[in-house]
């Protein structure tokens, strides 16, 4: 054998590293690869938490909106962006992780601390469990598939009365000694969104250059491929699924808490699902940074026009929608990125990308 | 024997693609696969390695019954193909494309960086490390042949089914091909090709099976294949296979 | 008994209209591969044209419906031809984000001009209604419900006689060959937007007629029904619209007999879920263009 054959011999056994090497390999690369990315975030944490001590109640409830958007869009953006299956039902984990929530306080009083890790669980469940028949399904298909479990499962939770109070709304305890959990208040839900929509970039971040991450983008190019390299991509799916319902959920929890007292149609409504995804495509979907700039951009301009321009305010942001369609079809992000590495900034080019 | 197929068969509607075929292949050989188009050659690879389940009959490993088995679950088994209409992952570069067969198939690397090496290494084999940082759409047709190869051989395969490989390559190529193909046996990996180019397949097989309609027609050592009346045929018709014996 | 007759009666008139509103929805899935979120505005839009003729012209609606017509179909090609054919090559939620953020622009245009209240278009004969046997059914409604069958059937007719309708089938199976073919493809495409939009605009007035309607609830309510019926029915499938229409109109009503509250709709989206998972092309047939259900 030729030592170049020998090499390959070698390379086909495949290298198997004591566990004292992975670690070290697996700390190495983490801190080599993500050192800017992870300054960043924390920088913008930190600025965050700083900007609390300085801003009004008002400001703060704006802010919360906008990292709970945040939050949201990364959770879309795993099993849409990265992973390639759009969920139009996303709104259906929020909606179960408000309900799981408030049922658990107002009917057994439940602390909220245990309210909220058991709506995580509530949601994966689901996603697990609508999964696993509607992750077969691509495309179009897949989006109205979920929609309408979103759709069922707001009328479940509408028919549930006697636990849920149907369509006469529930009530989360916050006075005095009924209260499981004293009421955060503005600066703490302000604290709370900001740790949730933190995580949540943090975890896509890591998900993103995981041997996880390879996979769901296989899975979103090619399935057939991605199964012939060993990735069961129906786990993967399942698991991208519910990662995303874990995250929704759990901002639904939030905002539960938050807003005390609320309809099935408030905490199911089907645009906070499309919003998601405006967000995430309209910032570049299946990158990191593109749901977090989509989002927050999103949300602010639409508070700012919402307090700014009254009435015309959906009309001026659904003509901003249909212009940064037509003009960022790619997304913000990814628009920037290639407009950095090739010097030139050109919108016209980008009209004349995609169209007929 | 690394591999043993009876009796396999798949319908699809009324039409039989494969059927009542059974053969068996030793470690370390290189088996040729031919026939002429819509014979079944790809369907049968396909039933093999998961991508279709049989309607009859039984695929084993190494003694073991796989049939049916999810492609996840061969890959695992040291069994990996190539796809006959190329499929990379568009969204990754080249290396990252061959990386991510690395980190998931048997005997992964454990981390990402070091499928990223291994990657690396293989490229270098298949000769486009060159083009290692590209995507996958900017390369050549030789090339994006080589990038599927190497995908493949990141999965670390016992056993490797190759399809149609040679197809719109030129001269050069083709024995450059030919050489790793040899390369690749001799490293241990057990080989199943399957091609058109009757060039390359002679200097490449141990023996070959010819398909039609399905079913195995023949199967010997090259010469004695190619010489055989029915295949010739099979491919060129009766009335040249008269002339030719 | 009676009652259920009575529901089936009156689900499978209702369905015809149904049909109406998504046909064109589905059309324009099928050809282009867009799903147009705004589908239900347009319609609505349509039938604000035909109150206004009604209030100041005291035209009937059934008059109104070839202006309603025109005027919409102009207002899709427009749409077509200087929006959405801008991002027809782009990944399908560009479409699906441009339609919305269009139908969010035309719903708040139409709040605007007319507010938010609750319209309706009156005429003497749809509140009267004949019998037979035990059901009743009103005029008003079967209008409706046999134009739209006859539109849809006429649709169809359009679709596989005419030389427009070949290559507007033709340009949805093959876009390039259909242009290598001198099939031009922008126009084909504004020509196939502005029917969906004509025919939502018709529909619109036609739910003018029977019932109510408002810039905020119903747009979304008939896109969502839309959707539903063309998945059901196939994509670009004009018979399967119907079919299609006529389930979801049965089922509505007869549903709303059998069960109480608003478990009907919870039902009928696990229908619609069991139907992709089993048959995703449609409850009849092959759908006509499903070749593309990449995202």
């Amino acid at each position: 054998m030729s030592t170049e054959t020998a090499s390959l011999a070698a390379l086909l056994e495949g290298r198997r590293g004591s566990r004292n090497e992975q670690v070290t390999e697996w700390l190495r690369s983490r801190t080599l690869a993500n050192s800017w990315g992870a300054a960043a975030l924390v920088a913008l944490f930190a600025a965050m938490l700083g900007l609390e001590q300085v801003i009004e109640p008002g400001t703060m409830r704006l802010l919360s909106a906008v990292f709970m958007f945040v939050a949201l869009a990364q959770g879309w953006n795993i099993i849409g962006g990265f992973t390639g299956y759009a969920s139009f039902g996303q709104v259906a984990f929020f909606g179960i992780g408000a309900y799981t929530t408030a049922v658990l306080m107002n009917n057994y009083h439940a602390s909220f601390w245990i309210a909220m890790p058991a709506a995580i669980v509530g949601g994966v469940l689901f996603a697990v469990l609508i999964g696993l028949p509607l992750l077969r399904l691509r495309g179009h298909y897949f989006a109205i598939a979920t929609l309408g479990a979103a759709e069922g499962a707001r009328e479940v939770v509408n028919n549930m009365t006697p636990i849920t109070g149907g369509g006469l709304g529930i009530t989360i305890p916050t006075f005095g000694s009924q209260a499981p959990t004293a009421y955060f208040g503005k600066p703490g839900f302000y604290l709370a969104f900001l740790l949730l929509a933190t995580a949540s970039v943090a975890l896509s971040a890591v998900l993103a250059r995981s041997r996880f991450g390879y996979a769901m983008v296989a899975v979103h190019e090619d399935e057939a491929a991605a199964g012939a390299l060993g990735i069961n991509t129906t786990t993967v799916k399942v698991v991208a699924f519910a990662v995303s319902a874990a995250i929704v959920a759990c901002a639904g929890a939030l905002y539960a808490f938050q807003q005390i007292e609320f309809y099935p149609t408030d905490v199911f409504d089907s645009s906070f699902t499309v919003l998601m995804v405006i967000m995430v495509v309209i910032g570049g979907s299946g990158s990191v940074v593109g749901p977090l700039v989509g989002a927050a951009g999103l949300e602010l301009l639409s508070q700012y026009l919402r307090i700014n321009l009254g009435t015309y305010n959906q009309l001026i942001f659904g003509a901003i929608v249909v212009a940064v369609v037509v003009f960022f079809p790619q997304g913000v992000v990814n628009f920037v990125r290639d407009a950095w590495r090739s010097r030139r900034l050109s919108l016209l080019d980008n009209i004349r990308r995609y169209r007929l | 024997m690394i591999l043993e197929v009876r009796n396999l068969a798949r319908r699809f509607g009324g039409v039989w693609a494969v059927r009542n075929v059974s053969f068996s292949v030793e470690e370390g050989e290189i088996v040729g696969v031919i026939g002429p188009n819509g014979a079944g050659k790809t369907t049968l690879v396909n039933l093999i390695t998961g991508q279709l389940r049989p309607s009859e009959g039984q695929v084993m490993i190494d003694g073991r019954d796989v049939t049916g088995q999810r492609p996840w679950a061969i890959a695992h088994d040291c069994v990996a193909r190539t796809f006959q209409i190329v499929k990379p992952f568009r969204g990754l570069t080249v290396r990252e494309n061959v990386a991510t067969g690395a980190m998931h198939g048997s005997r992964r690397d454990r981390t990402v960086r070091e499928a990223m090496a291994t990657a690396d290494r293989l490229l270098e084999l298949v000769g486009i490390s060159h083009r290692a940082s590209a995507a996958p759409a900017e390369l050549s047709v030789a090339d994006a042949r080589r990038l599927e190869l190497a995908k493949a051989l990141a999965t670390r395969p016992r056993l490797l089914f190759i399809d149609e490989v040679m197809a719109g390559l030129r001269p050069p190529e083709i024995d450059a091909a030919t050489g790793l193909i040899h390369r690749l046996r001799d490293a241990g990996i057990t080989i199943v090709a399957i091609e058109h180019v009757m060039k390359a397949i002679r200097s490449i097989s141990d023996r070959i099976i010819v398909l039609h309609q399905g079913s195995i027609l023949v199967s010997g050592t090259p010469d004695e294949v190619l010489a055989d009346r029915r295949v010739i045929e099979v491919y060129l018709g009766h009335r040249f296979a008269q002339r030719q014996t | 008994m009676t009652q259920f007759l009575q529901a089936l009666a009156y689900g499978a008139v209702q369905g015809g209209l149904l049909a109406l509103v998504a046909v064109g929805f589905s059309l324009v899935w099928g050809v282009m591969n867009v799903i147009n979120l705004s589908h239900g505005a347009l319609a609505v839009t349509g039938a604000y044209v035909a109150w206004l003729l009604n209030l100041h012209f005291g035209l009937d609606p059934f008059l109104a419906i070839p202006f309603v017509g025109v005027t919409l179909f102009a207002i899709g090609y427009v749409i077509q031809r200087g929006l959405i054919n801008l991002v027809i090559n782009a990944p399908i939620f560009l479409t699906l984000l441009l339609t919305f953020g269009l139908s969010l622009v035309v719903l708040n245009a139409l709040q605007l001009a007319f507010k938010s209240d609750d319209r309706t278009i009156d005429t003497s004969y749809a509140s009267q209604s004949f019998v037979i046997g035990v059901v009743n059914i009103p005029y008003g409604r079967l209008a409706a419900c046999l134009l739209a069958v006859a539109i849809t059937v006429g649709l169809a007719a359009v679709m596989t006689r005419t030389r427009l309708g070949h290559a507007i089938s033709a340009t949805g199976m093959d876009r390039g060959a259909a242009r290598l073919m001198g099939i031009r493809a922008r126009h084909i495409y504004a020509v196939t937007f502005g029917i969906s939009a004509a025919l939502a605009g018709i529909a619109g007035t036609m739910i003018a007629t029977v019932g109510s309607f408002n810039p905020t609830t119903t747009p979304g309510q008939l896109t969502l029904d839309a959707f539903v019926i063309s998945v059901l029915g196939g994509l670009g499938n004009m018979y399967g619209a119907l079919v299609g229409g006529f389930v979801l109109g049965v089922a509505e009503t007869v549903g709303g007999l059998l069960l109480t509250g608003t478990w009907v709709n919870a039902i009928a989206m696990a229908v619609l879920i069991v139907t992709l998972i089993i048959r995703p092309s449609g409850l009849i047939g092959k759908a006509q263009f499903s070749g593309r259900v990449e995202v």
